[in-house]
């Protein structure tokens, strides 16, 4: 044989490790054509990623006695990095996303005067995320964690002249660094507590019968409550509506990114964190909370994108409730589909427009064909759940909420012209096939995780059938709506209030001379005209 | 003294019960008659965004405007700086203005004020921009800011129609939706420093004119300063104001009112009161020095006057030096026989491909008309969710176009439709990302390929009866198409009618790249109409009637020039005759040699290495379908004039695609019907689109829309705001104008030339009260064209004179 398991693993090790310094090395280099080298770099470490990828696919199907891969310590440059398969996926995802991005912005930002800034600190939150993903040590992890957070902070405050981009850069600056107090703090009683932060030792550690200490379960309390600032989960949410004061790429970057590391961070902990009933407790109640409230919020909002920025604080929710549920393939899935889907919404927020004015939009279904076509689909669904291996509580639950989610498109298309009906039955199948197949994909062995799935069946359907009341009842009656736009101003409300608590005591940095609002001086001219 | 003088107190609870008296009344409709319309941005046809102020000249607007601290018309000075060292703006240019003008400026002063830098302009005359000089709201706002978000915020919400799925029930009026937040709008309250705002906010009147004389009352302003405060405060929150104007508009052309307009100003005039009574000790006296500073203010304004408007004339003088030269050439006489007459768009990006086609193929004669061909029609299709206005904005649709449904990608769109009403479903969220997150890994290459022609079947339906058009209406549009184009002499065998549209993806301000002349939207479907309507044997016969002939030896074939990509594509008719035939082919065999010279020309301009014209057409393709790229092509950049003469007189010239062409021959239009068209339609709306181009760049913060890689779509085709909050965004983005290192645009009013006898342009001007507003009020220069003695005569409020331009 050519290729042995542990060279093909030595080798996806190598071009793991390779992705981060090529992204490195090329932000700090300050060279002509910014963009372009930023997107040559991205490109160059998506292409390592992918070939990581393909050598650890390899060195699995090489040693079929050991697929799920218990230890994923890297053989070569173990203790401070590690290699397993939720790891690769989130690497290439970051990397992938980071090309794309870059590649986005290589017309978008032509000639804009913060080039060669964007391009630098794009690299370095690259760099600092896809640390974060191959790290095997949790103090190596938050310092990544926070520097991928501070390059961030530097895109979003790259138009210095930009007062509002200041501001908001400034409220996410002061609620990240809350947050990066909890997770420090939380290392210290990890680290105290198991005398170790080796991810490894940790997970090692959470396997064993042996109760947690009371230290270690106040360590992934903090860990959990620095996650859930950073994933702008109620009430702390707030930063994340505002930040849509620097360019569309920045965005996607943040979206699709950066606010997902502590889902993924919670992950690589899973053991420990199944294991911490308290954090799980935390976890739960916010991503639960979030993901309701949030869902009915975003559907308020009059502009694209602050109903994006609430649809990612609302799949954070449900997001950090699977992980909170100890369903981390779901939660992988979730993770790395809602990315690649919110960075690709965000991008394409402009063409809004141009969806108006050429896709149809059909009439509200009534009631009863609502009804019909969730029961239709769920029991069009779940046959083929079951057939994927699912326990008949959970297929049903499973199967219900697809009915709930779909019935909208397919009641409407059915109700309308012979085209849409067409076009809606079509829809809906691909969306099963969609749904199925990807939990089918995540759920293999390679993943080497596990998932409680009745329990984040369970919730899914709570939050879902919550959801889908709320939407029916909403639309019946206007008051209730009325009152779904006043909790909406209420959050708004709450967050101005911290805002300007916050900015009291911790004033943001003023924008510089070429002021949008220079009032000031115009008021100094005046008293000139008085005065002459 | 005012009345509010003697009830003021520091914390007393707003009392509204101001009468709305006449003179209020009258202020208040004057402010509002203002406001010029914004169109949302699937039909975002360009406006003069100062329309509404026309009646007054420009230079007083300027005035006005800088007095009021609300804008300013002149570019500023480190323009002109970088233009003279360019050597546009030259000391001959400069002294020949002056020589024109009754002003005290000489070429030092000129100089002198050129040299030294712009300085601040005064502070707007609101009470929000009176109190951002004395406090700051705890939030490192500036008032201003947080008022304009409230009111953007409340106008979001009332207009929009699409974007959110869960909505409250309508409010009646704009005002009552707004008091309904204001209401709960604690934190602002307290930020202010009065908690009683709440009540004193829901006690208010629902009249919108009730409200602002409340606030009229409280500010103690006298009845004179009224109306000037009202326009600051619509100049404060224009963007929104211009699109509660442009609801307007729409209503009047329906025969309908909609007064959204004055609960813009009454929300806006709320929150002014409300920051004077709750402000510091000082402002309120600041407040009122500030009004009693009127003619300082005004003194201030006109400083340099005559310097600001002899360098803006003279960075005009320059270019009207240049096309004078191009105009009073002798033009070569062609005496071969005309093959094909090819009617263009008279866009300025027309020009370029007529001049291409013409070298290319000299037995060819080209042709400006209006783009929309004089089809005053909306298009509806049975699977289009609304019908698109095809006509310039200023004309009322008398016509629908109702089309069937497209055969090709009906499947597609329903099922993207379908996915789309999960989007606006809060339980579908979770679902529908897992299913097809994963999937969308594979959109991200973004190209979308070029979309075929629409060839549905149409019919014309008269909207007055509901019924199909008589064959005397379809004469009667063919025979204003042929004399409007000056058509009404001998026609070629083949008559090819070239619309335009843009193609480009992710785009919120594609409209602004569309066919003006078809409200935003793409020339093709007028274009192939018009080619019906007149290819018609039923038309043609009743056109006899008429005193118009076009015999069977002519066929009309409709076209369309892809402005990104310059491609051309024709529709081939099915019955051609041999020699018909032969022709035809010689046109589409021109059309792609012109495309070819034409994207050779643009590419230094778009940053293409003009080496390879394969490669040109590759970067363009790119340009065309990719969703990343915010400067797609150059639209209208650089227009600068409007010539109506026939196409002899400026045939053998290269105007540099910065001029509107319309063909108008003089000898066909003894009755000057035709001339007055032109100089009332396409004349302004070359105006509209020249002066939206203007005002982006002069001031872009109140009449530009900022950055475009911060737009945010609101409603989903209100509008953009720039980044999160603040004004709805009219006008150009800074990307439409500039090209990240130097202006492409040169802001210059329009250069109209008119090859007419100068007594029928006066008559038109005795006529129409807006021709003559622009006219002399210097909101554009028109000239006349004089064959005879070849010499341009310019019409200004002085009346006719010979201009110096013709002595060069």
């Amino acid at each position: 044989m050519l290729i042995s398991p542990s060279l093909a693993r030595a080798l996806a090790e190598l071009f793991a490790i390779l992705a981060p310094l090529i992204l490195l090395s090329a932000s700090l280099s300050s060279a002509a054509r910014p963009l372009f080298r930023a997107a040559r770099a991205a490109q160059l470490a998506a292409g390592s990623s992918l070939a990581a990828a393909l050598a650890f696919a390899l060195s699995a199907l090489l040693a079929p006695s050991a697929p799920s891969a218990p230890s994923g310590a890297l053989a070569l440059s173990s203790p401070m990095a590690r290699l397993d398969s939720p790891a690769v996926a989130m690497l290439v995802l970051v990397t992938a996303l980071g090309a794309g991005i870059a590649r986005f912005s290589l017309r978008y930002l032509d000639r804009s005067p913060h080039a060669l800034g964007y391009s630098a600190w794009t690299l370095r939150a690259l760099c600092a995320a896809s640390t974060v993903v191959l790290s095997n040590h949790l103090a190596l992890t938050v310092a990544a964690w926070i520097a991928a957070s501070l390059s961030l902070h530097q895109l979003l405050s790259l138009d210095r002249a930009r007062a509002a981009a200041q501001r908001a850069a400034h409220s996410k600056f002061i609620v990240s660094r809350s947050a990066d107090v909890l997770l420090v703090l939380a290392l210290f009683c990890i680290g105290y507590a198991a005398r170790t932060l080796h991810i490894d030792a940790l997970r090692a550690i959470a396997s064993r019968p042996a109760p947690l200490s009371p230290l270690m379960h106040l360590g992934v309390l903090l860990l959990a409550l620095g996650v859930v600032l950073k994933s702008a989960q109620l009430p702390a949410h707030g930063w994340l509506s505002r930040v849509m004061e620097a360019p569309t790429p920045i965005s996607a970057l943040l979206h699709a990114g950066v606010v997902n590391i502590g889902a993924y961070v919670l992950l690589t902990l899973a053991p420990l964190v199944d294991r911490s009933t308290v954090a799980r407790a935390a976890l739960l109640t916010a991503g639960v909370t979030t993901a309701v409230v949030g869902a009915l919020v975003m559907v308020t909002q009059s502009n694209i994108k602050a109903q994006l920025a609430w649809s990612t604080i609302a799949q954070m929710g449900f997001l950090l409730a699977q992980c909170a549920c100890g369903a981390w393939s779901f939660a992988l899935l979730h993770l790395v589909a809602h990315s690649l889907y919110k960075a690709h919404a965000f991008l394409s927020a402009s063409g809004v427009v141009d969806r108006a004015t050429t896709l149809r939009r059909h009439r509200a279904p009534s009631a009863t064909a609502l009804a019909l076509s969730a029961a239709g689909i769920a029991a069009a669904a779940i046959g083929p759940i079951r057939w994927a291996g699912s326990a008949p509580i959970e297929a049903t639950a499973s199967a219900i909420v697809l009915g709930l989610s779909f019935a909208p498109m397919l009641a409407s298309g059915l109700s309308s012209s012979r085209v849409a009906a067409v076009g809606a039955l079509v829809a809906t199948a691909g969306l099963l096939a969609g749904w199925i197949g990807a939990h089918q994909l995540i759920d293999a062995p390679w993943t080497g995780l596990h998932a409680q799935r009745p329990l984040a069946a369970a919730v899914a359907l709570l939050v879902t059938a919550a959801l889908f009341a709320a939407q029916l009842a909403t639309r019946r009656a206007p008051a209730l709506a009325d009152r779904v736009e006043r909790l909406a101003a209420a959050l708004h409300q709450l967050d101005e209030r911290w805002t300007a608590w916050c900015f009291a005591r911790w004033p943001a940095p003023s924008a510089s001379q070429r002021s949008d609002s220079p009032d000031r001086a115009r008021a100094e001219i005046e008293q000139e005209v008085s005065s002459s | 003294m005012s009345r509010a003088d003697s009830t003021r107190g520091p914390r007393a609870p707003s009392a509204h019960a101001a009468a709305v008296t006449p003179t209020i009344r009258a202020a208040i409709d004057a402010a509002c008659e203002s406001v010029a319309p914004a169109w949302p941005l699937d039909r975002a046809v360009a406006v003069n965004p100062l329309w509404k102020h026309i009646d007054r000249p420009i230079e007083q607007i300027d005035l006005e405007l800088r007095a009021l601290g609300a804008s300013q018309l002149v570019i500023d000075r480190a323009y002109l700086r970088a233009r003279r060292a360019e050597g546009a703006l030259t000391d001959r240019a400069i002294l020949s203005v002056i020589a024109e003008r009754p002003g005290a400026a000489t070429l030092d002063s000129v100089l002198a004020w050129l040299a030294r830098d712009e300085r601040p302009a005064l502070a707007p005359m609101t009470v929000a921009a009176r109190r951002d000089a004395l406090d700051r709201p705890p939030v490192q706002h500036s008032w201003r800011e947080l008022v304009v978000d409230r009111v953007s915020a409340a106008c979001a919400q009332h207009f929009d129609r699409d974007q959110r799925s869960i909505r409250s029930a309508p409010s009646p009026t704009l005002l009552a939706r707004w008091k309904r937040s204001a209401r709960d709008d604690r934190w602002l309250h307290e930020a202010m420093g009065d908690r009683s705002l709440a009540e004193g906010w829901s006690a208010l009147s629902e009249e919108p004119d009730a409200v602002i004389a409340g606030a009229l009352a409280t500010l103690g302003l006298q009845p004179v300063e009224h109306e000037s405060y009202l326009r600051a405060l619509l100049f404060d929150v224009l963007g929104w104001a211009s699109y509660a104007a442009f609801l307007q508009w729409d209503a009047r052309l329906r025969g309908a009112s909609d007064d959204a307009l004055r609960s813009v100003l009454a929300i806006r005039a709320a929150y002014d009161e409300a920051l004077l009574r709750t402000g510091p000790p000082a402002l309120e006296a600041q407040w009122r020095a500030a009004w009693k500073r009127r003619e300082e203010r005004e003194r201030f304004a006109a400083e340099h006057r005559e310097e600001r408007w002899v360098a803006q004339r003279a960075l005009e003088r320059s270019f009207q030096w240049s096309l004078a030269r191009s105009l009073l050439r002798p033009t070569p006489t062609d005496a071969t026989a005309i093959e094909a007459q090819l009617v263009f768009c008279i866009d300025v990006r027309s020009e370029g491909m007529r001049r291409a086609v013409e070298r290319r193929a000299p037995s060819f004669a080209t042709l400006g008309f209006a783009g929309f061909f004089g089809l005053p029609i909306a298009a509806t299709a049975s699977d289009d969710p609304q019908p698109s206005a095809q006509l310039p904005a200023l004309l009322a649709p008398r016509y629908r176009l109702v089309l069937g449904q497209s055969p090709r990608g009906a499947l597609s769109r329903a099922l993207r439709s379908a996915v789309r009403t999960l989007t606006d479903a809060p339980a579908s969220g979770f679902a529908l990302v897992d299913a097809t997150g994963l999937a969308q890994a594979l959109s991200y290459g973004g190209a979308r390929g070029k979309p075929p022609l629409d060839r549905r079947s149409f019919s014309l339906i008269d909207l007055a009866n509901d019924k199909p058009l008589t064959v005397e209406q379809r004469a009667a549009l063919a025979a204003g198409l042929l004399r409007g184009a000056s058509l009404t002499g001998p026609l070629a065998p083949v008559v090819a009618l070239i619309g335009h549209h843009t193609r480009c993806a992710n785009n919120a301000q594609r409209a602004s790249l569309e066919c003006g002349a078809c409200g935003g939207h793409s020339g093709w479907l007028n274009a192939r109409i018009a080619a019906a309507l007149l290819n018609d044997p039923e038309v043609r016969s009743a056109l006899v009637a008429q005193g118009v002939s076009i015999t069977d030896e002519t066929i009309f074939v409709a076209g369309v020039h892809e402005t990104t990509t310059d491609a051309v594509e024709l529709d081939k008719p099915e019955q051609l005759t041999p020699a018909q035939e032969a022709i035809f082919q010689r046109i589409v065999d021109t059309l792609s040699l012109a495309s070819r010279d034409n994207r050779r020309e643009r590419a230094p301009q778009l940053d293409i290495a003009p080496t390879d014209d394969d490669v040109i057409e590759r970067a363009l393709e790119r340009r065309a379908s990719d969703w990343s790229e915010v400067r797609p092509e150059w639209g209208l950049v650089a227009n600068a004039a409007f010539v109506v003469a026939p196409r002899a007189q400026t045939r053998a010239t290269d105007l540099q695609r910065r001029v509107f062409l319309h063909e108008y021959v003089e000898a066909l239009d003894p009755s000057h019907a035709v001339l007055e068209q032109i100089m009332t339609a396409p004349m302004v709306v070359a105006h509209w689109i020249n002066f939206q181009y203007y005002a982006s760049m002069v001031d872009p913060a109140r009449f530009g829309s900022g950055d475009k890689t911060l737009h945010n779509v609101v409603g989903q085709q209100l509008g953009v705001l720039e980044g999160a909050a603040g004004d709805l965004r009219i006008g150009l983005s800074r990307q439409s104008l500039n090209d990240g290192e130097r202006w492409v645009h040169e802001p210059l009013r329009l250069t109209v030339v008119i090859d007419a006898a100068r007594d029928a342009i006066d008559a038109v001007i005795a006529r129409h009260p807006t021709v003559r507003s622009l006219v002399e009020g210097d909101w554009l220069h028109l000239f006349q064209l004089d064959r005879a003695s070849q010499a341009l005569w310019q019409r200004d409020a002085g009346g006719w004179r010979r201009s110096e331009l013709s002595e060069r």
